[in-house]
């Protein structure tokens, strides 16, 4: 019994050290909150590939999907998949668009849709970095050589219901976020990470329409 | 009186055979009572390797859609669970035997009659509740029907090689449920669509993904 304790205190202890992954407490806060201050002012539009992984913790199963995502102030986003399926996400003008493989347009009015309307304001606030105004997290910021990493913990109880913590990762310019992870409370986590990334670069006015 | 007699006889015979030529059985030959394993039929869940379908739903007025992925976890349990495409996890429900537990359910479908409406669904057209029952087995050229001795009728159709062609829940005057099954010419199932009739309806459309990581 006491083994089984030793055992499974120095693994909870390891997986402890391992998630941290080198992350110390941010020496500078103020310092950093001004350089995303800077960047969601400086930032117009966002053009990236990304991958996303699904980890679901009951099946140890990872699923993959990839795509391209675009973004435009204040508030157009597009998230286009291309793998393993093809599926295209527009919000536009507080409008959902969705087109799938049938290549058939659904909208849907995102005030209509408060599960969507959440989803996407937590999206387009991370991308653009004003989540740090929002008062609806409490935040915990986190730094390595490589990264600064904020923690966010939902406040809202109808969020704190399905959500326990994003985790979002920043280069160390601050330029842009390199990678975002949805942990819900099951422990599944959806990570997404952000390559190719082409800031303020222009992007044509149909790329936010489906037809 | 008479001619009353013989319209009424025409019509009643005509009736039968109308009943007949529209009963699922038609054309079978019934070979007895079987208790259904894979010695009759192939299962659609692999017990080794994860299945992954992108899935399409209409759930009563609301439409959602995303991966869909079954997984034997251990020698015992399995598990069906979606996920939309942007990640968010819809439910999880967990096999055991005959046991289908919700072991998640996304809050604004987690009501008992969603939850035991597409429970009953999922279990059917993943075959859950057809394996290890006893049903009565009819048998043609072109295949088999097993009619489970479950109430309401349960019809599961399949070919020659035992792959599962379609299922058909009847009621008295109509079919409830539907469920087909596609092949792809080297006999590897590609789609499965679910037609649900009733107050609440429901349509799903699965459509088999080869992998889980691209």
């Amino acid at each position: 019994m006491f083994k089984k304790f030793i055992v499974l205190t120095f693994i909870c202890f390891s997986s402890f050290l391992f998630s941290q992954a080198g992350f110390k407490p941010m020496k500078d806060t103020t310092a950093f909150k001004l350089k995303v201050d800077k960047m969601s002012k400086e930032t117009n539009s966002i053009e990236s590939d990304f991958v996303q992984v699904k980890s679901l913790m009951v099946l140890s199963e990872k699923i993959t999907s990839k795509g391209h995502f675009c973004f435009q102030k204040q508030n157009n986003l597009r998230w286009e998949y291309t793998s393993p399926y093809q599926y295209v996400i527009v919000i536009a003008k507080d409008k959902i668009l969705i087109k799938d493989e049938d290549r058939k347009v659904k909208k849907y009015d995102m005030n209509a849709n408060k599960v969507f309307k959440e989803i996407n304001d937590i999206m387009i606030s991370c991308v653009n970095g004003e989540v740090l105004k929002s008062g609806k997290f409490k935040i915990t910021y986190f730094e390595n050589d490589k990264f600064f990493k904020l923690e966010l913990i939902p406040l809202a109880k109808n969020m704190k219901e399905s959500l326990k913590k994003i985790n979002m990762y920043f280069d160390k310019n601050v330029t842009l976020v390199a990678k975002l992870e949805m942990i819900e409370n099951g422990d599944d986590m959806t990570s997404i990470d952000f390559t190719n990334k082409h800031l303020n670069a222009p992007i044509p006015a149909d790329t936010f329409i489906l037809k | 009186m008479h001619q009353f007699r013989l319209i009424h006889l025409f019509l009643s015979s005509l009736l039968g055979l109308l009943v007949f030529a529209c009963s699922p059985t038609a054309g079978y030959q019934l070979q007895g009572k079987q208790r259904i394993t894979v010695a009759n039929l192939n299962p659609i869940v692999p017990k080794n390797e994860p299945l992954l379908f992108k899935m399409k739903i209409d759930l009563y007025s609301k439409h959602y859609s995303g991966l869909l992925i079954v997984k034997q976890t251990d020698s015992l349990t399995k598990h069906i669970t979606f996920v939309t495409e942007l990640g968010m996890k819809m439910f999880d429900f967990e096999v055991q035997g005959k046991s289908f537990t919700p072991v998640f359910v996304f809050e604004p479908i987690n009501k008992a009659r969603i939850i035991s409406t597409l429970s009953n669904d999922l279990q059917l057209l993943f075959l859950l509740k057809i394996f290890d029952s006893e049903a009565d087995v009819y048998k043609k050229a072109q295949g088999l029907l097993m009619r489970a001795n479950i109430k309401p009728k349960t019809y599961y159709t399949c070919n020659s090689s035992q792959d599962i062609q379609n299922i058909k829940i009847k009621g008295t005057f109509r079919t409830h449920v539907k469920v087909n099954y596609l092949y792809s010419a080297d006999k590897q199932l590609e789609e499965i669509y679910l037609r649900h009739k009733g107050i609440f309806p429901i349509k799903m459309k699965l459509t088999v993904l080869t992998t889980t990581n691209p």
